[in-house]
C-alpha cells in the first residue's frame, strides 16, 4: 500500500465550448494532496468552467482529467463528487430551504457512516462556530459571509481528496474575506486535502497557495511558483494592482 | 349548509391534495408540468378495482371493509409508483436535456397513450366500484359526515403526514428537497439525479393512485378518462398554493375542494367545475407565484 504518497489530479490538453465561444482551449494544470493552487484571472477567462469542467457538471470538447491516473472525465458528476473531488461553486450555492444543518448532511451525502457524519460534523463546526450556532436556521437567511463559511464546510463534510473553491472571496466585504482567507489557509496548514484556489482577487489567494497559474482567455499563460507570481511585474499590473 | 359543504369540501380536497402533491413534486425539481400524472391517478382507481375483483367482491353494490380497502390500497399505490417511474424513464428522460416545450408535449402524448390504452384493454365504459362501509354516517347538529368521507380524511391526512416525515428527515427527502433548491449545487455534492427523479416520481404516482382508489369508492365509479378534470383540478390546486411548495399543494388541494363544494352549493351545482378554472384564472392573474412561493434566494 503506498498510502503516504500523494494523490494526484492532472488536467492534461481541457477544452470546452459553449456553441461555436470556446470558453477554455488545452489547459493544463497538477494539483497534488497536501499543495494548495490558485488559479487567477479576470472575468470571463474560463475559471469556472475549468472547474466545472473537472467536476463533470460542464461537458469538455478534449482532453483528459485524471485522478491518480485514472480518467474521470466521462464520469457523472455524482460519481465524481464520490470519488473524493469536492467544489464550493460560485456565488455561495447554499440549499437555500435547507437548514445550515441540512445542507452540511448533503455536504456528507455519500457518507453512509454516523459516526463519520458526527466526526465531520464536530471538525466544521469546529472550524466555523458561526454556522454551529446557525444550524437550525434556514440556508437563505444567513449572511453573504455565513453563506460561503456553509458552501465551504458543505464541501469539507465528506472529506475531499480535492477541494475545488470558485471565487470564495466573490461579492464578501473585505473583513469578511480576510475572515474567510484565515480559516482557507488555516485549512491549507492542517489538512492533507489538495486545494485548487480560483480568484479574482489574486494577491489574496497567492498569500496561501503554493503554485499559481494564470488564465487569460481560455489558456494558461504564466505557471510558477506563488512567490514569483506574486512578483511578477505583469500579474502585479494586471491582477493585484500598485 | 355551510357546515355540510365545508364537510364535503374537505374529503374532496383531501383527495386534490393527494394528487396535487405529484405535479408539484416534479415541477419543484424539473420544471415541468406532468401531464400524465391525471393518468396513473385512473389507473390507480383501475388497480383497486381489479384487486376486489380478485378478492372475490361483487363490484356493483358490493362492500369492503377496511383490512380488504387497505389490502387494495398498498399494492395499488405500489404499482402506481413503479409506473411513474417508468413513465420518466420513458417519456421524460431521454429529452430531459431538451427544451421544456418538448418535456411537455411528451407528457401530453403520455396522457393520451394511458388514457386510450385503458380503454381499449379495460373498455371505454364506466364501471361500478365497491362500496367502503354501507352507507353509515354519524351527525353533528344538522351535518352529516359519512364514515366514507372520514375514511377519506383520515388517510389523506395519514398520507401527508408521512409524506413531510419522508421529505423532512429521511436521507432521499432531503436529497429531494436539495435538487429542488439548487440542481447543480445538489450533483456535487454526490446526489445521483436520477435516482431522485425517479423517487420523485414514484411518490407522486403513489399518492395520486392512492387518491384514485379513494375516489372510485366515494363516486362508486372508475372510467379511463377521469383522470382529465381530476388532473386539472389537481393542478389547479397546486397552481394556487404555489406550484414548487409541498405544503403549498396540500393547501390548495383542501382550500379548492372547499371553495367548490361551497360555490356548488350557493352558486349552482353545474357550476362547480367552472368555479374551481375561475379560481385558477384568478390564482394566476393575482398571485402567480401561489399562496406558499417556493421562495427561492
Amino acid at each position: 500500500m503506498e498510502e503516504s504518497s500523494p494523490m494526484k489530479l492532472v488536467v492534461e490538453q481541457l477544452s470546452a465550448s459553449y456553441g461555436s465561444i470556446n470558453a477554455i482551449r488545452g489547459i493544463n494544470l497538477t494539483c497534488e494532496t497536501g499543495e494548495t493552487v490558485a488559479v487567477i484571472g479576470s472575468n470571463g477567462a474560463g475559471k469556472s468552467t475549468t472547474l466545472n469542467c473537472i467536476c463533470g457538471v460542464v461537458p469538455a470538447s478534449e482532453g483528459e482529467v485524471l485522478l491518480d491516473g485514472f480518467d474521470i472525465l466521462d464520469k457523472p458528476p455524482h460519481k465524481i463528487a464520490m470519488m473524493g473531488i469536492a467544489q464550493v461553486p460560485e456565488g455561495r450555492r447554499v440549499f437555500p430551504r435547507l437548514t445550515v444543518l441540512e445542507n452540511l448532511e448533503m455536504g456528507a451525502y455519500i457518507v453512509n457512516d454516523k459516526a463519520v457524519l458526527k466526526e465531520r460534523l464536530e471538525y466544521v463546526y469546529n472550524l466555523f462556530p458561526r454556522l454551529a450556532e446557525r444550524q437550525r436556521q434556514n440556508a437563505g437567511d444567513l449572511s453573504g459571509g455565513e453563506q460561503q463559511m456553509l458552501v465551504i464546510g458543505r464541501a469539507l463534510m465528506r472529506n475531499p481528496k480535492f477541494l475545488l473553491m470558485d471565487e470564495p472571496s466573490l461579492g464578501l466585504a473585505p473583513v469578511v474575506v480576510e475572515n474567510i482567507f484565515d480559516i482557507i489557509a488555516g485549512l491549507v496548514k492542517s489538512s492533507e486535502t489538495g486545494i485548487i484556489l480560483v480568484e479574482q482577487n489574486a494577491a489574496i489567494a497567492l498569500s496561501i497557495a503554493n503554485r499559481g497559474y494564470v488564465l487569460e482567455n481560455g489558456e494558461i499563460t504564466i505557471e510558477a511558483s506563488a512567490e514569483e507570481l506574486l512578483h511578477d511585474d505583469k500579474v502585479k499590473a494586471a491582477y493585484i494592482g500598485g | 349548509m355551510f357546515f355540510q359543504q365545508l364537510v364535503n369540501g374537505l374529503a374532496v380536497g383531501g383527495i386534490y391534495a393527494l394528487i396535487a402533491i405529484g405535479y408539484t413534486m416534479v415541477y419543484g425539481i424539473l420544471f415541468f408540468v406532468n401531464f400524465a400524472h391525471g393518468d396513473i391517478y385512473m389507473l390507480g382507481t383501475y388497480c383497486a378495482f381489479f384487486i376486489f375483483g380478485f378478492m372475490g367482491i361483487e363490484v356493483t353494490g358490493g362492500v369492503i371493509n377496511v383490512p380488504q380497502f387497505f389490502a387494495a390500497l398498498i399494492p395499488s399505490m405500489l404499482i402506481c409508483g413503479v409506473m411513474g417511474i417508468a413513465l420518466e424513464k420513458f417519456a421524460y428522460r431521454p429529452i430531459r436535456n431538451g427544451s421544456r416545450l418538448s418535456a411537455m408535449i411528451s407528457a401530453l402524448g403520455a396522457s393520451l397513450f394511458l388514457c386510450n390504452t385503458a380503454m381499449y384493454l379495460f373498455g371505454s365504459q364506466t364501471k361500478p366500484m365497491p362500496k367502503l362501509f354501507a352507507g353509515e354516517y354519524i351527525t353533528i347538529g344538522n351535518t352529516i359526515i359519512s364514515y366514507i368521507q372520514l375514511a377519506v380524511l383520515v388517510v389523506s391526512i395519514l398520507l401527508m403526514l408521512a409524506l413531510h416525515f419522508f421529505i423532512k428527515h429521511t436521507k432521499l427527502g432531503k436529497a429531494i428537497r436539495a435538487v429542488s433548491d439548487d440542481q447543480r449545487a445538489a450533483v456535487l455534492m454526490g446526489i445521483d439525479m436520477n435516482r431522485v427523479i425517479s423517487a420523485t416520481f414514484a411518490i407522486g404516482s403513489a399518492l395520486a393512485g392512492a387518491a384514485g382508489i379513494m375516489v372510485g369508492i366515494y363516486y362508486g365509479a372508475v372510467y379511463p378518462t377521469m383522470g382529465a378534470v381530476a388532473g386539472i383540478k389537481a393542478f389547479t390546486a397546486a397552481i394556487l398554493g404555489g406550484i414548487g411548495n409541498i405544503p403549498g399543494a396540500m393547501l390548495g388541494g383542501v382550500l379548492l375542494g372547499i371553495i367548490e363544494s361551497l360555490g356548488g352549493a350557493y352558486i349552482s351545482f353545474g357550476y362547480r367545475d367552472a368555479i374551481a378554472f375561475f379560481v385558477l384564472i384568478i390564482a394566476l392573474c393575482l398571485m402567480p407565484t401561489g399562496i406558499l412561493r417556493k421562495g427561492r434566494t
